[in-house]
């Protein structure tokens, strides 16, 4: 969903743009590609005078320097600290400086906000926070993660650099998820072991403890880990959905999946895929023209697929299944509403989602959605494990919990 | 049609819609453009490459990103810039009726920026924001979900209707 606003604003912007020539444009890659040859010339050319002026001089009698054979040249003089050596910005409470060698006052600048939130029970949950403040950034935004073992009443914070997500176990540590090599967990005293990997894909009974990974925009399969052990096990895939956008495992072993062919160009339709033998044999649907947009599980019989014709940012339809995925009813909203940035289906089988900055609820038949009560305005994230349902965002980054399916709700701040 | 040639099309239809879309994020016209003529630059040089790409759009956006993230690394003054950066360009100043998003997307931070402009402006979703910012998807979601708060009221998607 395009906003009208920001479009008029860039409309306006475009129509006041400078249009150069286009075969200036060619003339300037023109140009440079011949800098660039001339450029490799005279560096060959040079490295060739380097090479020839050092062997003459290694050659040369009595052109050594250094001091009698096997005696190291001496050191260089050491370079000491002082006015000369560069001024140094000054490091206060405030500065990027000091704030990157202490997770907690990091947490706790008024411009770090949680990007996810993960709970293995009422007590025992993680965040991950993004801290963009001015001097921050440079380089990409500093991410810290603060976990706790007594629902937020105490927590610590540790920075973790790179690209990662990070997932809460039961036992009061953090799995911190990287898409490169170097998972690792974090244990409740701060200290950390190497994340297991399992070789094949997971024989194990599913159903609660294990939880889906995050994939990387569609490019990357999803995995799942043992949320007791923290194994991950890589996904099993169907052919149809190689890569995969989004995977799930309801309480009776079912995986439930859907992704493209192929990653990249050319990747074909969106399809569902689910599987009762962890990946053995696959039943596959596609929806038309109607792209997947999102995909809630409640159990073995019953899940849902948000759906979307109008272009890529609004959901106007769900295919709902009740009967395992051998018939679907399509139902269409309403109104359209912008595609939600997260779904949960908790325990019981009920479905929310956010969408639009508020977390809306499904009514028993998931055909129609209504607002929840007493939450900010502009949350972003909804997980539910077991009997917690946890909302997330806010203008003050805060953590919204309800232990009573969203009737009532109670505030906790995960900042130590 | 060859290579130089199929740039030349991309340009006729989406150059102005590109500075439009870079003077949104980054709140400067000149910037804008230049980051826009660099990005064809780029792609005439890699002609071959370009012609091939699925999204040719997309393809420029992250190479203009990737030029203006390569400035401010080089820059030893880009604490003191980026503030700046956000102002209203020389020479080119917003209508009236659009003076107040430039001033709130100016008070966000790039990286927010960056994420509603290409989520709400260029129409990519999560997923390919994600991939254009080499960022996961949840922090894509979670500086959406930060901007669009800062935005209240100017950006129309915040539904008030109680019942869907």
């Amino acid at each position: 969903m395009s906003d009208r606003g920001l479009s008029a604003l860039a409309e306006h912007a475009a129509d006041a743009a400078r249009v150069p020539l286009f075969d200036d444009l060619r003339d300037r890659a023109a140009r440079r590609r011949r800098r660039r040859r001339t450029t490799t010339g005279v560096g060959a050319l040079a490295g060739c005078v380097v090479v020839a002026v050092v062997a003459v001089t290694t050659l040369m009698p009595g052109s050594r320097t250094t001091g009698p054979a096997g005696h190291a040249p001496s050191p260089a003089p050491t370079a000491t600290s002082g006015p000369s050596a560069g001024v140094a910005a000054p490091v206060t409470p405030h500065s990027p400086r000091y704030l990157r060698r202490h997770p907690v006052a990091m947490v706790n600048q008024p411009d770090a906000h949680i990007v996810e939130v993960s709970y293995a029970d009422a007590d025992h949950a993680t965040a991950w926070w993004e801290v963009c403040s001015a001097g921050m950034s440079d380089g990409g935004c500093p991410f810290v993660v603060t976990w706790t073992s007594d629902g937020w009443a105490t927590s610590r914070a540790r920075v973790v650099r790179g690209k990662f997500a990070v997932y809460s176990l039961a036992d009061g540590s953090a799995v911190v998820w990287k898409f490169e090599p170097g998972s690792f967990v974090i244990e409740p005293d701060g200290s950390t072991r190497p994340i297991t990997l399992a070789p094949s894909p997971t024989t194990e009974a599913p159903g609660g403890s294990l939880v889906n990974l995050a994939s990387e925009g569609g490019r990357r399969p999803a995995g799942m880990f043992d949320a007791r052990s923290a194994t991950v096990y890589p996904p099993a895939t169907a052919t149809q959905t190689h890569c995969l956008y989004d995977d799930q495992w309801d309480a009776a072993g079912r995986v439930w999946e859907y992704g493209t062919a192929r990653c990249g160009p050319h990747s074909g339709p969106l399809t569902l895929a689910w599987s009762d033998d962890h990946g053995g044999t696959w039943s596959t649907r596609t929806f038309g023209k109607s792209q997947i947009l999102g995909l809630a599980v409640a159990d073995h019989r019953t899940a849902v697929l948000l759906g979307g014709l109008g272009g890529s940012h609004a959901v106007d339809a769900l295919d709902i299944t009740s009967d395992g995925g051998s018939t679907w009813q399509h139902v269409r909203l309403s109104r359209s509403l912008p595609v939600p940035l997260s779904i949960a289906t908790t325990a019981n089988g009920q479905l929310f989602l956010v969408s639009g900055g508020a977390l809306l609820a499904a009514n028993g038949s998931w055909t129609s959605l209504h607002h929840v009560q007493g939450l900010p305005p502009y949350v972003f994230q909804v997980r539910a494990t077991n009997d917690v349902l946890a909302v997330s965002g806010g203008h003050q980054s805060q953590i919204d919990v309800s232990t009573d399916r969203g009737r009532t709700w109670h505030t906790v701040s995960p900042r130590p | 049609m060859t290579d130089a040639e199929y740039v030349a099309g991309v340009f006729a239809a989406s150059y102005r819609r590109l500075v439009g879309q870079f003077y949104a994020m980054f709140g400067d016209l000149p910037t804008a453009e230049e980051l826009v003529q660099e990005a064809f630059v780029r792609a005439l040089d890699h002609a071959r490459t370009f012609r091939n790409v699925d999204n040719p759009d997309a393809w420029l956006t992250k190479v203009a990103i990737n030029l203006q993230r390569s400035k401010w690394r080089r820059s030893r003054r880009y604490a003191l810039l980026r503030p700046r950066l956000a102002e209203p360009g020389r020479g080119y100043e917003p209508p009236a009726e659009h003076v107040d998003l430039v001033r709130a997307l100016s008070g966000l931070p790039v990286e927010q920026r960056e994420v509603v402009v290409l989520h709400h402006l260029a129409d990519l979703p999560v997923e390919q924001v994600a991939e254009t910012l080499r960022v996961p998807i949840g922090t894509v979601k979670s500086r959406l979900a930060r901007g669009r708060g800062v935005l209240a009221g100017l950006l129309d998607d915040h539904e008030e209707e109680r019942h869907v």
